[in-house]
């Protein structure tokens, strides 16, 4: 018999709340990251021509693409650390068991992806401005200055390499040898010996569009973070 | 040096540092410090200075006439009515045209019963269409000339005014399309999107599909002709319906 009793998601909702303060560290290296990315972005994202015999028309465009490639990078590490053994020895300060700690683990992944989300948009604008303030330069907004769909496309992708870094570390926990496969595989990826089915991954996400993409990318991040939940879940007693 | 600039220069420079007074006061603290607090108050500051950067856009970009930019909703309304435009030329219904893209009413006067329809240049902006339409006035050698110029939108700014300089000029029994020296334009452009996707997503299941393919810019010419007046269309300019 307990003096208190606590059900199942008020326990994961106490460790959300805990974690969100004892990771949030990692948010300030995401600033640092995104400061640093503004050198990279000064001169502009990209350029367009377009041309019809009466007009040529050079388009110098600030797009999320530089902002949001460091942060999928930042939430990959982030999200592999955080399942890393000095992280989880931390879960012991609270009550948890395994399937608290992942689940809860993976909301804040999604807090912090969300909150990553407004900070790569923030980058932007806070560029865009600096750079009409000091080059005294015309912006001219794509049509509008805030794009929903790309917001949350942006978040998708955020999430995606969260969970895959997540996925990555759970299996390095359950095996090293799998885990050695993962990065083996991954790295024949990187050097292009896989390209085909790296454009049919491409082409099963994308082809059919946003919306169709982030509801593809939100049923991959729920299946990452869901699995490790399921192959790491016993029943132990560590020691501290 | 505006006040806004030098504020902006300041907390940039803040920034900038932060990651140095982070360690040099930190390890002088001897404590931890990038406490919870703090990080709230940096995370929380940054998005506030990313809002105040967002609204100074939006405020300095209202201000700009020089060219005047349309939402997604309005490039989309502007496509609708050019297919319903050319769909009324197709079927000839001169009445139906939609008069907001009346630019110009003239008139040509022929000496002889015939008119040439000439481009300047080979290369001549494409996107000019002439439709005829026949009347029953044997006494008259009077052409009555209404043209319609669709807007050209790129990325979301008019630049309408930069295409209907596309002159037409009407002399010795002979409308010619003059080719006027191209204009070059340059822009800067705030794109809250991730342009890598833009150009591999196929465009046509997003909206924005619209704004990526912008708006032609086509002119029509609307030619209200005598019956017994021929056509010779050299600069095969004529739009048959």
């Amino acid at each position: 018999m307990s003096l208190t009793h606590k059900t199942f998601p008020q326990v994961v909702l106490t460790q959300v709340k805990w974690k969100v303060m004892a990771y949030s560290q990692a948010l300030i290296t995401l600033l640092i990251l995104q400061i640093v990315m503004y050198y990279f972005n000064y001169s502009g994202s990209g350029m367009s021509t377009r041309g019809n015999g009466l007009l040529s028309l050079q388009t110098h465009f600030y797009s999320l693409d530089g902002f949001v490639i460091s942060t999928c990078l930042w939430s990959f590490v982030t999200a592999y650390l955080i399942q890393t053994k000095d992280y989880r020895k931390t879960n012991l300060s609270i009550v948890s068991n395994r399937v608290t700690g992942n689940i809860a683990n993976a909301l804040v992944l999604v807090f912090y992806s969300f909150i990553a989300t407004i900070i790569v948009h923030m980058s932007l604008y806070i560029l865009v401005a600096f750079i009409q303030l000091v080059k005294g330069i015309t912006m001219f907004p794509d049509v509008s200055l805030f794009n929903f769909l790309h917001f949350l496309v942006s978040f998708c992708l955020i999430l995606l390499a969260a969970s895959s870094g997540y996925f990555l570390s759970s299996l390095f926990n359950l095996s090293k040898i799998l885990g050695g496969l993962f990065v083996i595989f991954f790295g024949l990826f990187l050097f292009r010996v896989f390209d085909e089915q790296l454009l049919t991954i491409m082409r099963f996400y994308f082809e059919a569009g946003y919306l169709l993409f982030i509801v593809k990318a939100l049923i991959t991040a729920s299946l990452f973070f869901t699995l490790p939940v399921v192959f790491l879940n016993r029943k132990e007693v560590v020691r501290g | 040096m505006t006040p806004l600039l030098f504020m902006v220069l300041i907390l940039m420079s803040f920034l900038l540092f932060s990651p140095y007074f982070a360690v040099s006061i930190g390890k002088k603290l001897k404590k931890n410090f990038w406490t919870v607090k703090r990080i709230s108050i940096i995370i929380t500051g940054y998005i506030g200075l990313g809002l105040i950067a967002y609204m100074y856009l939006a405020l300095s970009l209202t201000g700009n006439n020089e060219y005047k930019t349309l939402s997604s909703e309005e490039i989309e309304r502007i496509m609708i009515d050019e297919n319903q435009f050319s769909s009324s030329l197709s079927q000839k219904q001169g009445d139906q045209f939609d008069e907001r893209y009346l630019v110009d009413e003239w008139s040509m006067k022929l000496s002889s019963d015939e008119v040439t329809l000439l481009r300047e240049s080979e290369d001549t902006y494409g996107r000019i269409y002439v439709l005829i339409d026949w009347r029953d006035d044997a006494g008259s050698n009077e052409i009555y000339v209404k043209t319609y110029q669709i807007p050209h939108v790129n990325r979301g700014i008019d630049l309408t005014k930069e295409v209907t300089n596309n002159q037409f000029e009407f002399a010795d029994d002979t409308l010619i399309v003059k080719k006027p020296p191209e204009k070059q334009l340059i822009f800067n452009s705030i794109n809250p999107k991730i342009e890598m996707l833009e150009w591999s997503v196929p465009r046509l299941h997003s909206k924005d599909y619209v704004v990526e393919n912008s708006v032609t810019g086509s002119t029509y010419l609307y030619l209200n002709v005598p019956n017994h007046v021929t056509i010779i269309d050299e600069g095969k300019l004529r739009f048959y319906p």
